[in-house]
C-alpha cells in the first residue's frame, strides 16, 4: 500500500478536544497490588494536544551546492588499494566509494567553528591503567593453532617489500586516460 | 505453563520448585530450534554444550547450589562474540574455521551465571548490515508471516499470521537479527547482540522482542569483535523488561581487560514491580519524526506519548537539530574506524589464508578478497579515503567535531530538564524482503539507522519496546533513550510502557 496514503488514513492526531472528559476507554485488571489500566488498540481521545509532532520534519532550506566529484585517477586508486589491500580498488570498488563519498561531502557544509572532535563519550573521566604485571600467558600453543600456516613456532609470511599490482583492464584504463590528458 | 513463552523469573520459580527441571527447559529450547531452523537464527547451534550445561544446572538445582540469576536458562549469543573452543565466525568467511581461544568477558560472566548456551546467532557480516541478509552463512527470515504455523495470544483483535504470497519472506532487521529471532522463537530466552548504530534496536523493533543497548561503557567489549570501537556495545535482547534486567545485572561492570568500560552497580539490579512516571520528563524530538514513518509507527507514538502524559508525566515537544547529520557523520566515523580495525585480517595469525606465494600485500589483498565481502570492503576502501591525509581533516575531524554537536543536543535535553526521550526505533515496521533487497546495504543501511543511530554517536542508554501490531500482523515499536548511566531508570520507564500496550504474545503452534 502507498505509504502517503496510509499516513493521511492513520496520521490523524488522537488528540486535538482540549475540553474532552478524561474517560479513556480501558479494561481493568486486578493484580495483586495495584491496578493496571490497559488500552485497547481502539481507545477514545485522551485528554489535551498531542506532543507528538504529527507531520515530519522537513529541512527547511535547500542544502547549498554539493562540492564537486572527487577526481578518482589512477594515482588515488592506487594508493587506496596499498594502503587497503582489499582488492577492490576496480570499477565496482570505485563506484561505490564516489557514493561514499557523495554522502560525506554534505557534512563538509556544517558549521562546525569553534567544536572541539568528540572522541570518546568517556572523555569526563579518567579510565583505569593496567598494572605492569602479566596476568595471562603461556598460551603459545593454542594461539599458533590458531593460524593457517606456521613453522617451528613462527607464523610464516611471503617476502614484504614487492608491491602489490595487477594489471586489470580499469587500472590500465586509467593509465590510458592518465596518458591522454597529458598529450 | 507454556514454557518457552514464559520469563526468566517465571521459569527460575519452576526450577526452584522443581515443577520443571533444567534439562527439560533445555530439550524444548532445542526442540524450538528444529520447528524454527528454516528461519535460520543460528550459524552454530551448540546443542550438545547446551546439554551438558543444562545437566550441570539441573545437579545444581538439586543440591540448591544455584550461581547466578540465569542459571538454567537457554540463552543464544550473536557470532561476533568470542566464545572458547566454539566456532565464531562473524558471519564471515574470513572467520569461517575460526575458533577462539578465549571468551568474551561478558560471555565467561553469562556461562558463571549458569546460563546455557543454545548456539551461535546469524548476524550481518562483522555487524555490517541492518538486514541479517548480508551474512556469508544465508539469510535469516523473521517468525511473523513465516509461514511457520503461530498464534497470537493476550488480544482480541484479529491479525494476518499466515506466510506470504510468491514465497516472499520479512526480513528480521540487523546486524543482530539472529539473537531477536532466537528470542522472538522461543529458542532462547534472552541473548546477546551487539550495537553500533541501532544494530539490536532495529531487529527487536522488527522481530517484536524488548533490545536493549546500555550506556556506553556499562557493559565490557572484551571479546566482542571490534566494528567502532568508540560506539560498539554488547545489547541485549529478551522478551519481558524484567528478562533484560536481568541479564544487564550479570554482563554490566568494569573489565579489567576493557579500559573503555566503566565501574557500575547493577548486579543487583530490580526493577519496580509496577513502575511509576512520578517526577518524569518526557521529551519527543520533533526531528525523530522523519519522512517516510509510516502513520502506524506515528499512530503508535503518539497514543504512547498521551498515555505517560495522561499518567502524570510531563510530556513536551523538544528539538535535536543535528539529528540529520547522525547518519553522515557515522558513514565517515564507522568506515574510518573499520579500516583501522580491519587491518588486523591478513591471513597470518587466524582466520582465512589464501594460498599465494609471490608477496606479502598479494598474500594479504587476496586473502582479504576471498575472506571479507564487498559491504565490508567497500567500508575499508572509504575509511582509507576519508583518512588520506589529504582528507582527514576534511572528513574525519570534521565527523569528530559533528559527533560533539549531537551529542550536545542530548545535553541541552537533558539540561532543559527531560528525562527520557520517546522517538520511534524504526520508521515502519519491518520489510518484506522483496522491497528491502531493492536497494543496496549501504542506502538501506542509511535509512533503518536514523532513529537509533544518535544514541550510539551520544553513548546514551537506548531501548526498544514492543507497543502493538499493525494490519499486516508486523510489530510495531518504540525507543526510549535516558541520561549517560541512567539505565535503572530506562528500563523501568521500558517496563512502565510494557504494562500498559498489551503487546500480543507470539505463540508457536
Amino acid at each position: 500500500m502507498n505509504v502517503a496514503s496510509r499516513r493521511l488514513a492513520l496520521c490523524r492526531p488522537l488528540r486535538r478536544f482540549p475540553d474532552c472528559p478524561a474517560t479513556p476507554a480501558a479494561t481493568t485488571t486486578t493484580t495483586t497490588t495495584t491496578t493496571v489500566r490497559r488500552v485497547t488498540t481502539t481507545t477514545q481521545p485522551l485528554c489535551c494536544e498531542s506532543k507528538v509532532p504529527q507531520e515530519p520534519h522537513v529541512v527547511p532550506t535547500p542544502p547549498p551546492k554539493a562540492p564537486p566529484k572527487p577526481q578518482v585517477d589512477l594515482r588515488l586508486v592506487q594508493l587506496l588499494e596499498k594502503l587497503s589491500l582489499v582488492d577492490f580498488a576496480n570499477k565496482e570498488g570505485i563506484e561505490r566509494l564516489e557514493a561514499a563519498i557523495g554522502m560525506a561531502d554534505q557534512l563538509i557544509q556544517v558549521d562546525t567553528a569553534g567544536v572541539e572532535p568528540l572522541i570518546t563519550v568517556l572523555e569526563d573521566r579518567s579510565l583505569p591503567l593496567a598494572e605492569d604485571e602479566v596476568l595471562h600467558g603461556s598460551q603459545k600453543e593454542e594461539l599458533l593453532a590458531c593460524a593457517h600456516t606456521t613453522l617451528d613456532d613462527y607464523f610464516v609470511v611471503p617476502p614484504g617489500n614487492i608491491t602489490y599490482e595487477e594489471e586489470r583492464s580499469y587500472h590500465a584504463s586509467l593509465k590510458q586516460q592518465h596518458q591522454e590528458e597529458e598529450e | 505453563m507454556n514454557l518457552l513463552g514464559a520469563s526468566v523469573g517465571e521459569v527460575r520459580a519452576g526450577l526452584v520448585q522443581k515443577v520443571v527441571s533444567a534439562v527439560e527447559v533445555c530439550e524444548a529450547a532445542l526442540k524450538r530450534q528444529a520447528v524454527v531452523a528454516s528461519l535460520r537464527p543460528f550459524i552454530t547451534p551448540t546443542q550438545d554444550t547446551a546439554r551438558e550445561a543444562a545437566q550441570r544446572a539441573h545437579c545444581r538445582y538439586e543440591e540448591g547450589k544455584l550461581v547466578g540469576a540465569l542459571d538454567g536458562i537457554p540463552v543464544a549469543i550473536k557470532d561476533n562474540f568470542c566464545t572458547q573452543g566454539i566456532l565464531t565466525t562473524c558471519g564471515s568467511n574470513m572467520l569461517r574455521h575460526y575458533i577462539p581461544p578465549y571468551s568474551a568477558t561478558v560471555v565467561e560472566r553469562l556461562l558463571g551465571a549458569g546460563a546455557v548456551l543454545v548456539g551461535k546467532t546469524n548476524l550481518d557480516e562483522f555487524g555490517m548490515g541492518s538486514g541479517t541478509i548480508d551474512s556469508s552463512f544465508g539469510q535469516s527470515r523473521n517468525i511473523y508471516r513465516s509461514g511457520i504455523e503461530y498464534e497470537l495470544t493476550g488480544t482480541e483483535e484479529k491479525y494476518p499470521t499466515s506466510g506470504l504470497e510468491h514465497d516472499d519472506w520479512v526480513v528480521t532487521g540487523g546486524s543482530s537479527g539472529g539473537s531477536a529471532l532466537s528470542v522472538a522463537t522461543g529458542t532462547a530466552f534472552v541473548a546477546l547482540g551487539s550495537d553500533t548504530g541501532g544494530s539490536v534496536r532495529n531487529p527487536s523493533s522488527y522481530c517484536g522482542v524488548v533490545g536493549f543497548k546500555p550506556s556506553y561503557g556499562l557493559v565490557p567489549r572484551w571479546g566482542l569483535v571490534s566494528l567502532v570501537n568508540s560506539m560498539d556495545v554488547p545489547g541485549l535482547f529478551g522478551r519481558h523488561v524484567d528478562d533484560v534486567a536481568t541479564l544487564l545485572s550479570v554482563v554490566a561492570g568494569q573489565d579489567p581487560m576493557d579500559s573503555t568500560s566503566v565501574w557500575s552497580d547493577f548486579k543487583t539490579l530490580q526493577l519496580p514491580p509496577v513502575p511509576s512516571l512520578e517526577g518524569v520528563v518526557v521529551g519527543v524530538p520533533r526531528e525523530y519524526h522523519q519522512p517516510g514513518t509510516s502513520g502506524e509507527v506515528v499512530e503508535a507514538w503518539t497514543k504512547v506519548a498521551d498515555l505517560m502524559e495522561d499518567a502524570g508525566a510531563k510530556v513536551r515537544e523538544v528539538s535535536m537539530p543535528h539529528t540529520e547529520l547522525s547518519i553522515i557523520c557515522y558513514a565517515i566515523l564507522n568506515t574510518c574506524e573499520v579500516a583501522s580495525n580491519f587491518t588486523r585480517y591478513t591471513g597470518v595469525g587466524y582466520g582465512h589464508r589464501e594460498t599465494v606465494g609471490q608477496s606479502m600485500e598479494a598474500l594479504y589483498a587476496l586473502t582479504r578478497r576471498a575472506g571479507l565481502n564487498e559491504v565490508v570492503r567497500g567500508r575499508v576502501l572509504a575509511g582509507n579515503y576519508f583518512l588520506l591525509k589529504e582528507n582527514r581533516k576534511k572528513y574525519f575531524e570534521q565527523a569528530l567535531k559533528v559527533r560533539r554537536l549531537i551529542w550536545q543536543d542530548f545535553q541541552e535535553v537533558w539540561r532543559s530538564g527531560v528525562s527520557l526521550l520517546l522517538t520511534p526505533t524504526t520508521l515502519t515496521p519491518a520489510h518484506r524482503h522483496s522491497t528491502f533487497s531493492l536497494l543496496d546495504n549501504r542506502t538501506q543501511t542509511a535509512k533503518q539507522d536514523v532513529c537509533t543511530q544518535s544514541a550510539n554517536m551520544a553513548g546514551v542508554g537506548a531501548v526498544s519496546v514492543p507497543v502493538g501490531m499493525n494490519g499486516d500482523g508486523l510489530p510495531l515499536a518504540l525507543q526510549l533513550m535516558a541520561p549517560w548511566g541512567q539505565d535503572a531508570a530506562l528500563l523501568a520507564a521500558a517496563k512502565w510502557i510494557e504494562q500498559r500496550v498489551s503487546f500480543p504474545r507470539l505463540r508457536i503452534l
